[in-house]
């Protein structure tokens, strides 16, 4: 009798403390495994190769086309630029917090661990992140620094107190998706690490990230205002090279304040959603017994 | 008929008869043949989960359609437009080959050593290039899949156009070129056979490079000469700007067609001894150094 009321009553909520100690723990745990497999510096090579291939291909769209017409935009290549430079923190931030269950379940097999570890398996999702968060930081520095020196990206407009308030907003707003997509990785194969890239790839397009909205066609447009990345990205761009490019659209006419509001209603919106969702395939994936499963396909 | 009978006394001896009742031993090139087969069948079966097609077919397209945008913001209004856009159908098509042959043969190597097949290939009395030829044969269709999608979505939404008078010939290029890349792609995997997530991180790092010196998205002319040389060094580059030349009226090669031609099928051949031999030399290291079998590294 004793036995069956424990059993029914509902595990006790993670203190505090317990909570704090999960989120430091798996930060500095997802760090040594971003970071531990190479020397330092071969590591910070790998760090920066992959931002700058990615910011070098916008670059050179931008020269083939000025080189075809003769006309030389360079508030467009900035548009382009410093997008493509902010936008690393989503796919990072994706792809980390959904790829920690497979790594954690499939790879090391210690999924079964931490879900019986008295800390939130949310808490840890969201911490482990970070560190691609931390990562992709140092990427992005880089990334910008190269456009300032070699581009010559006119940066006048910098406004760091907006860059913070909108990188924690951001992080915290692309974590909610990361924490769902972890939810879906539950129930699939190990084939679920392309996940993270496929829908960063939904946002690349509807967020605003390398072309003004405008471009898309009306019906798109609408879907764009609905994706928060389309906020985030445009209060990045705004901290580094002010109130440009996003003509004919909405966003235009949005003051920065408005867009922080808007940032914010969205982040509680889908953090409500991905704790919904995320339970929804949590308890889905215990009952089938997929925590500890190994797929071999 | 014969029908297979099983020997209490020798359970290993209904491994010696086919299901017709004849050898099933095949000779050193039968043996080849038959696992080349045999892996094939495995990489098409594989891939029969429906969210594939989802997640690896129409979401990484949405990327390619970004692109194409990302033209028709920079060169709004230009005649030069349209040209663009069948740059980026080709290239795009051409990125789903470069993806498969970093995630499908090369890093599949880590996959199979984690899940503990790959101990089991090389108990096998099977050579490990007819593992990955089979690898790189499935890959090849599932891929062509997502290629062909890429293709037809360009053109009859976005209006990519192409010369239909080369077709032939541009197929007779690609055919080689995806021969030579998987190739390399096997000359990759042979690293997989003596490291771990050193070699994971090879592969992300091959990845955004790849697209920037290959031009996947611009005509590689636009790339400084010594970045062209070294996108050179892969077949998809030199494919890829071939196939423009055949394809898209007009354009100049980063070489004259003639030794775009003569160079692939060198490559081909080159990069096919370079994998026998990479994969001897590995294999042997890897059994010196105790790694094939070494997990969770």
């Amino acid at each position: 009798m004793a036995v069956a009321s424990a059993a029914a009553r509902p595990p006790a909520a993670p203190s505090k403390a317990s909570t704090l100690q999960t989120f430091k723990g798996a930060a500095w745990l997802g760090w040594q495994i971003e970071s531990n497999w190479a020397e330092p510096w071969v590591f910070a090579i790998y760090s920066v190769i992959r931002p700058l291939a990615g910011v070098g291909i916008v670059t050179f769209m931008y020269l083939a086309v000025a080189g075809a017409t003769g006309t030389y935009a360079p508030d467009r290549l900035a548009f382009v630029y410093v997008g493509t430079a902010f936008f690393m923190f989503v796919g990072q931030e994706l792809y980390g917090i959904s790829q920690a269950v497979l790594d954690d379940r499939e790879h090391y097999r210690t999924l079964k661990y931490v879900y019986i570890a008295p800390g939130s398996i949310y808490v840890y999702l969201f911490a482990r992140g970070l560190a691609k968060v931390a990562e992709t930081a140092i990427s992005c520095v880089v990334t910008l620094s190269v456009g300032a020196f070699v581009l010559h990206i006119d940066y006048s407009a910098f406004d760091p107190l907006l860059l913070v308030v909108a990188l924690v907003l951001g992080v915290l707003g692309i974590a909610t998706f990361g924490i769902m997509l972890a939810g879906i990785t539950l129930l699939t194969a190990r084939h679920g690490f392309q996940m993270g890239e496929s829908v960063a790839a939904v946002f690349f397009l509807l967020g605003g990230v390398v072309f003004p909205i405008y471009i898309l066609p009306g019906w798109v447009q609408n879907i764009s205002y609905a994706v928060p990345v389309t906020y985030w990205i445009e209060a990045m761009r705004r901290s580094v090279i002010g109130d440009a490019g996003q003509a004919n659209s909405l966003l235009a006419s949005m003051p920065t304040w408005q867009l922080l509001v808007t940032m914010v209603t969205l982040t509680v919106l889908f953090f409500g959603l991905s704790v919904l969702i995320f339970r929804q395939f949590d308890r889905s994936a215990r009952r089938k017994g997929r925590i500890d499963i190994t797929t071999n396909f | 008929m014969s029908e297979r009978t099983f020997d209490r006394t020798d359970p290993f001896a209904s491994f010696a008869r086919a299901r017709g009742g004849g050898r099933l031993h095949k000779g050193k090139v039968g043996t080849f043949i038959a696992a080349w087969q045999a892996r094939t069948y495995i990489r098409l079966s594989g891939n029969r989960e429906p969210s594939w097609v989802f997640f690896e077919t129409i979401l990484p397209m949405l990327s390619v359609i970004a692109y194409l945008y990302i033209y028709r913001y920079l060169s709004a209004g230009s005649p030069d437009a349209d040209r663009f856009v069948s740059f980026v159908v080709l290239g795009g098509a051409m990125v789903a080959f470069w993806l498969s042959v970093l995630w499908g043969i090369a890093n599949h190597i880590f996959w199979e050593k984690q899940s503990g097949n790959l101990e089991l290939y090389f108990v096998s009395p099977v050579s490990p290039m007819a593992m990955m030829l089979g690898m790189a044969t499935g890959s090849l269709v599932s891929t062509s899949l997502r290629a062909s999608a890429t293709v037809i979505v360009g053109v009859f939404v976005f209006g990519a156009s192409f010369s239909a008078d080369n077709v032939p010939g541009a197929l007779l290029v690609l055919v080689v070129a995806l021969g030579a890349v998987y190739c390399l792609g096997m000359c990759f995997a042979s690293i997989f056979l003596v490291y771990g997530r050193e070699g994971e991180h090879l592969a992300h790092s091959l990845q955004e490079p790849v697209f920037f010196a290959a031009g996947f998205y611009y005509p590689l002319r636009t790339l400084p000469a010594a970045v062209q040389a070294l996108g050179a060094v892969v077949p998809l580059t030199i494919g890829l700007d071939a196939m423009r030349q055949l394809l898209i009226p007009g354009v100049e090669g980063f070489l004259p067609l003639w030794v775009e031609a003569a160079a692939l099928p060198l490559m081909l051949v080159g990069f096919a001894v370079g994998a026998h031999f990479s994969i001897k030399h590995m294999e042997r290291k890897a059994k010196r150094e105790g790694r094939l079998t070494l997990r969770w590294q």
